[in-house]
């Protein structure tokens, strides 16, 4: 696992034989810890490190998730089937998906029995999402699924959208046919003209035509080979992909409503017209119209507009403006005794046989720290704490 | 307050505009190492962490890097409590006395909390038996803002907020909107006063509960939180803005470029409509 994708244009099996115990070697006591902790810290550095690009992102994006719900999601070779543990998976996915990209929205779409279903719409509200899945659970799985069907749903939905948005498919792909009514290669060819983005996970084994459809859209393609596996897969997706040519770009009106004092008189919330909420004093105000909403991001039903709050306006920012990485270097080259941040002190061994450092400000950090800061919080509090630094954004 | 203990991070902000009125630094030095005692002695397992900031630099004040400890038992009091105040006392008077005077700033706080929220995680990994630490974060300010830190401090919610950490903040003298928004995305308490000798009596009634138990207490009323964005043309703040498809810039009017990452606006003929009518 820590060795993989070296070579991308060999298939494993073609290649040498691979002595992985090798690359372990015992200490002067005799210990296998330090090398193995040394090869786990390398390969979460070279994820991160993998993912620098501050090239023009799509932030806007519009997904489609497109789930093969056929006869195929019976198999049991994920426990404790495909569909159970898929559908697990996707509901960890929605989640994150809408932390981390609030102006985003997500629409799913089944295919079985050689027929496409829309779900649930494009929405922002990842309750509707999760709603959807739970009900998934309990469907059947049968029949062949229809790949053109699904396209076509999905299209029927995604040309439409304003120009300025990425538009993207995501596909969860367990069988190893597909039923279609015509040419997929037409549909392909459409999909192609309105920009739409198709990614591809699939469950069994690679399929030429899902690897033309990838290729040709600009989406990856990608086979799972165990759970966690396939969960780091769909992970990737959560991240916006690089803005296509094509994409225009426009000045889009949104709202920033006001919180409803507690004075305020009861009123119902839009969002939850249809399950007859009880009455309440607390929520949002759309500036426009004055409709009432209990949770934002939302759009507004009366009026079309995005209400949205600055701070999720900057959670999208850490895409825009991504903390550089630090430059890593062996301890006894710094001059740090302690960690800048957790003030953990260096000690000359296993765990801080490097330590990294800011490339703006220069302070010294531990590797804990290191893969916190560009994970979690990106932003660097050693930048933070410099006067000139902290003024103009380090990051940027 | 649970059998576990909690730690408690404290940010205090030491900006040179505490020198201005006589007693004032006296008074508020004070009342937070007080605080930071009452802490350490309400709970056997109550832990510490106090870092400061000002216009040049952030410093851990306790625990301190510097190691030249006595423990020697002084006037009767908890060897913990003396060797805090030491601490404190010993960088603090180190901060203020090699600060070169530049231009006065705002205080650093962002920094402050971000290396906070480092430490936290730090003894979260390495607590053996794996348990929750309770942590929570305070911070302590009594400068003015100018908004120049906003990412940093927005970047340092959400990841305190990710790990279930609480930012309280008490302000004395003017409201903070930022440390307020803060606040409020992490689940923790938020109050300005406007007296620096009424900061002792706050801190106690109102912070030294932890977060479950403060549940449980009658404390005033939340203010509504302003969640609205300044936009980049002006910094002002706005009800209804345009933002930038490409990178999200919010602009109060429409603008045929964006300023922030240089792209040109497909201007459609609705949107021209739209600011047109707003002047």
């Amino acid at each position: 696992m820590i060795q993989e994708d070296d070579d991308p244009k060999e298939y494993r099996w073609e290649s040498g034989y691979e002595k992985t115990w090798e690359a372990l070697q015992e200490d002067e006591s005799g210990r296998l810890e330090p090398s193995v902790t040394e090869m786990i810290q390398r390969a979460k550095r070279r994820k991160l490190l993998e993912r620098e690009a501050s090239v023009r992102l799509g932030i806007m994006r519009h997904v489609y998730l497109i789930l093969d719900l056929s006869q195929a999601m019976n198999e049991q070779d994920l426990k404790p089937t495909r569909h159970i543990c898929t559908l697990k998976i996707l509901d960890d996915f929605i989640k994150e998906f809408h932390d981390q990209n609030p102006i985003s929205q997500l629409g799913i779409i089944t295919t079985q029995n050689k027929m496409a279903k829309r779900h649930s719409d494009l929405s922002n509200n990842p309750q509707r999402h999760l709603d959807c899945i739970k009900k998934m659970q309990k469907m059947p799985c049968k029949g062949e699924p229809s790949l053109q069907n699904a396209l076509e749903v999905a299209l029927s939905s995604l040309r439409h959208l304003p120009p300025h948005t990425s538009r993207e498919i995501l596909i969860i792909f367990a069988a190893l046919t597909s039923c279609d009514p015509g040419e997929v290669g037409a549909t392909l060819q459409k999909v192609k003209e309105d920009n739409i983005r198709v990614s591809v996970v699939g469950l069994a084994a690679e399929l030429h035509v899902c690897r033309e459809i990838t290729k040709e859209t600009g989406g990856s393609y990608s086979i799972s080979i165990n759970d966690m596996h396939l969960k780091q897969l769909i992970d990737e997706h959560l991240e916006p992909p690089p803005a296509s040519v094509k994409m225009d770009h426009t000045l889009i009106k949104v709202g920033f409503p006001h919180q409803i004092n507690a004075d305020a008189k009861p009123a119902l919330c839009m969002c939850h017209l249809d399950d007859l909420p009880l009455l309440n004093t607390q929520g949002y105000y759309c500036p426009q119209c004055t409709a009432k909403y209990c949770d934002l991001p939302a759009e507004c039903r009366v009026c079309g507009l995005m209400l949205v709050t600055a701070p999720h306006l900057a959670r999208s920012y850490r895409h825009l403006f991504p903390l550089k990485h630090y430059s890593e270097i062996p301890l006894e080259e710094s001059s740090a005794k302690l960690c800048y941040g957790c003030q953990k002190i260096f000690i000359t061994g296993a765990a801080d046989k490097y330590v990294y450092k800011c490339r703006n400000c220069h302070q010294v950090f531990c590797f804990n720290c290191d893969i916190f800061l560009h994970e979690t919080v990106h932003s660097c509090p050693g930048c933070a704490s410099n006067p000139t630094l902290s003024q103009t954004p380090s990051n940027t | 307050m649970g059998s576990e203990g909690c730690l408690l991070v404290m940010v205090i902000d030491i900006h040179p505009q505490l020198a201005e009125a006589d007693q004032h630094a006296h008074t508020y030095l004070d009342a937070c190492i007080s605080f930071a005692n009452i802490h350490l002695a309400s709970n056997v397992r109550n832990t510490l962490a106090v870092i400061a900031a000002n216009h040049q630099e952030t410093r851990f004040l306790y625990p301190s890097t510097t190691e030249e400890q006595d423990k020697r038992q002084k006037d009767g009091r908890l060897e913990l409590l003396g060797l805090v105040d030491d601490s404190i006392e010993r960088e603090l008077r180190s901060m203020v006395v090699d600060k070169h005077h530049g231009e006065q700033t705002e205080s650093l706080i962002s920094g402050a909390i971000g290396r906070g929220l480092l430490y936290i995680k730090r003894q979260e990994t390495e607590d053996i038996l794996s348990k929750r630490v309770h942590a929570r974060i305070l911070v302590v300010k009594i400068s003015s803002d100018t908004g120049g830190q906003y990412l940093n401090y927005i970047n340092n919610y959400l990841s305190a907020q990710k790990i279930g950490t609480a930012i309280d903040v008490c302000l004395v003298g003017s409201d903070c909107g930022l440390l307020q928004q803060g606040a409020d995305i992490t689940g923790g308490c938020y109050h300005c006063i406007h007296e620096i000798t009424e900061l002792l009596q706050t801190l106690i009634m109102m912070y030294q509960a932890d977060v479950a138990t403060r549940k449980k207490l009658n404390t005033p009323a939340p203010e509504a939180v302003d969640y609205r964005a300044a936009c980049f043309c002006h910094r002002s703040l706005v009800d209804m803005g345009n933002v930038c498809s490409n990178c999200l810039s919010v602009y109060c009017k429409a603008v045929p470029l964006c300023t922030t990452c240089n792209v040109i606006f497909q201007t459609d003929r609705p949107l021209m409509k739209i600011g047109k009518k707003k002047k």
